[in-house]
């Protein structure tokens, strides 16, 4: 009889015992694996959907939210500045490249953005089916949105699902990108004048390509189009803009600035000199980034040391199994050991039966936090939003080895113990 | 095959078990006598290697075991040595078939098979060992003792809670099986009926 084939049968004598220990195994894999997933996923969208972009202009306030509302786009916006202010910024000889963002409407949760071409060349995304806009309410949409070429659809207000919709002004799609894994898979673009238009903002010429932005006299319009007062405030609007009266429309206003310069060192004198001298706020998204994963840090360590924990407590089940039953099969083992078995090979019996513990603890942790992730990124709106996928790293292989090891830990005692028993003494033992 | 050079043992300074020089030969079956705690079991666990003497020395087959480490008495034990135990001793959660097979050094699952045959044993061989009765673990103990055709059968009370008519039969299975691998049995026992089947008697007082 092969040794497997007596440690399986020994397992399986003690199924309920060792189904305990597998499962605790398996828990403390799936939710390792879960935190290295999230994880990954977090930072590869920090890292991909904020490339390249060294300074953001927007609305005073917080200096987070304006990185998250407007690289990101997983936040209301801090409020509405003057573009004719921001222009001043945007053909700064330190700039290189200036995309101006207007925000404030969203069909069916997916983001509205009034910008311009540059903002699809600064992500190098192409066109997979269609043209770019070429005129006001022309749109394109982005690989996760659902749209389709020639489909019509009416913004609502607000940037979540559920605002009052603007039913006087249809977009059309012209255009889908092609999936690029960045923020735009999930945004519609479209051309500045739209969004300006349609809540009444008088068009700000030339806005086609923000780069030859004439320079204009700075002006600050105190126009709070913060996204809790933007609904009332398109109720004011909303006579006005559907007349299309230009003479009565508001200054063109944007919600933000995405500026690219031309040296490190401009990235941390420009927004000095923004927030110093102007009433609009400048701030860096690789610093602001820096301070949030800095607070989830503290988050996810948090789900580390509880999944070190299950680690640690699956061990110690495993340890208390083997331990455990080790008193009511010493008999057995010392009937292995007369008949000729080493004490090596004994040893190697009981380790083995933690290590298969432990290895169908990882395959089943294994398949229950891929699973798990898989069904979280189509159930969980901003994880299926945000195209989250499976990515295998070495993080894995050192759990992996992490929790091997916690086996081999708690199976070395009872099998040392198993290998040096007492063989004469035990086999006088009546029971 | 085996000679006993001035075995003694003690526990805790207590001396269990002084014995003269003896020999055994091949094919001489051993009947170590006496009362429960005389030294008998210990004797016979420091013959089979199990347990290390006081003092003395065992030689078997003109190997003394002093010059033996653990793992090459392992060995010996394992090629040379059937074990039957006082409480049987079968593993409860194998089935017969895997209870025999745990003796044998090289997988040989015909001569399993005619063990299971020839002990009355057909159609059990699947079944769990802690299924059995105590008749059937019996005969189960022997074949496991045999499987590996030994040259010495080492029997620990093999007798000492069955009756006369099961004693009977438990001796004649023993004794037949050794009789076809020429085994010699060294059974240790305070059951004076199974004198008669022995050539040789200790008396362990």
């Amino acid at each position: 009889m092969t040794d497997i084939a007596l440690i399986f049968s020994s397992l399986k004598s003690r199924w309920l015992n060792s189904l305990l220990s597998v499962f605790l195994t398996a828990f403390g894999v799936m939710l390792a694996l879960l935190i290295i997933q999230f994880g990954h996923h977090i930072q590869n969208r920090i890292t991909t959907d904020g490339k390249n972009i060294d300074i953001v202009v927007g609305a005073k306030g917080s200096p987070l939210q304006l990185i998250l509302s407007s690289v990101y786009h997983i936040d209301i916006p801090t409020g509405n500045i003057a573009y004719d202010q921001a222009q001043k910024w945007m053909k700064h000889p330190h700039v290189k490249t200036a995309m101006p963002l207007a925000l404030g409407d969203n069909w069916e949760g997916y983001r509205i953005v009034g910008t311009t071409p540059d903002y699809l060349k600064h992500y190098q995304a192409t066109i997979l089916e269609g043209r770019v806009w070429n005129k006001d309410y022309e749109a394109i949409a982005g690989s996760s949105v659902g749209l389709q070429i020639g489909e019509e659809f009416s913004g609502a207000h607000g940037l979540i699902e559920g605002g009052h919709k603007h039913d006087s002004q249809h977009y059309t799609i012209t255009g889908i990108i092609e999936p690029t894994g960045t923020v735009l898979d999930r945004l519609i673009l479209t051309s500045m004048n739209s969004v300006l238009d349609i809540h009444g903002l008088a068009p700000a010429s030339p806005l086609k390509n923000a780069n030859e932005a004439h320079s204009q006299e700075d002006h600050n319009h105190d126009h709070d189009h913060h996204e809790h007062d933007e609904h009332e405030h398109h109720e004011h609007e909303h006579h006005e803009h559907e007349h299309h009266d230009h003479g009565h429309m508001g200054k063109p206003e944007i919600t933000a600035l995405l500026l690219t310069t031309k040296s490190p060192i401009a990235n941390i004198n420009l927004p000095r000199s923004i927030n110093k001298d102007t009433n609009l706020q400048a701030a860096n998204p690789a610093l602001e980034m820096a301070r949030l994963t800095s607070m989830m840090g503290l988050g996810s360590q948090s789900f580390a040391a509880l999944s070190t924990l299950l680690i640690i407590i699956a061990s110690l089940s495993i340890f208390a199994g083997l331990a455990g039953s080790l008193e009511n099969r010493m008999s057995d083992l010392a009937v292995l050991r007369a008949i000729g078995y080493s004490k090596q090979r004994v040893f190697k019996i009981i380790a083995l039966e933690g290590f298969f513990i432990v290895l169908a603890g990882i395959v089943i942790g294994f398949i229950m936090g891929l699973a798990g992730f898989i069904l979280a990124s189509h159930v969980i709106a901003p994880l299926a939003a945000s195209g989250a996928q499976i990515i295998f790293t070495a993080d894995y292989v050192w759990v992996i080895l992490a929790v091997i090891l916690a086996g081999f830990i708690a199976a070395f005692i009872p099998a040392w113990r198993a290998s040096h028993i007492d063989v004469a003494r035990q086999l006088a033992r009546k029971v | 095959m085996f000679e006993l050079d001035n075995i003694t043992f003690k526990n805790k300074q207590r001396t269990i078990l002084s014995l003269d020089n003896k020999r055994v030969a091949k094919g001489e079956n051993i009947l170590l006598l006496g009362p429960s705690g005389c030294g008998k079991t210990s004797l016979m666990n420091i013959m089979a290697g199990l347990m290390s003497p006081t003092s003395g020395d065992v030689c078997f087959e003109d190997t003394s075991y002093a010059f033996l480490s653990n793992s090459d008495i392992d060995k010996l034990r394992a090629k040379n040595f059937g074990f039957i135990f006082q409480t049987m001793h079968l593993l409860g959660h194998l089935n017969v078939t895997q209870n025999i097979a745990l003796a044998q050094t090289a997988p040989n699952p015909q001569r399993i098979q005619t063990l299971i045959s020839e002990l009355g044993l057909t159609g059990k061989d699947k079944q769990k060992a802690q299924d059995l009765s105590v008749g059937e673990a019996q005969r189960v103990a022997i074949a496991r003792a045999v499987a590996n055709n030994p040259a010495v059968i080492f029997a620990d009370e093999p007798t000492s809670a069955l009756d006369d008519a099961n004693t009977q039969k438990v001796m004649d299975l023993l004794f037949d099986q050794a009789a076809k691998t020429g085994a010699t049995i060294i059974a240790a026992t305070h059951d004076n009926r199974i004198k008669k089947y022995f050539d040789t008697v200790w008396e362990i007082a």
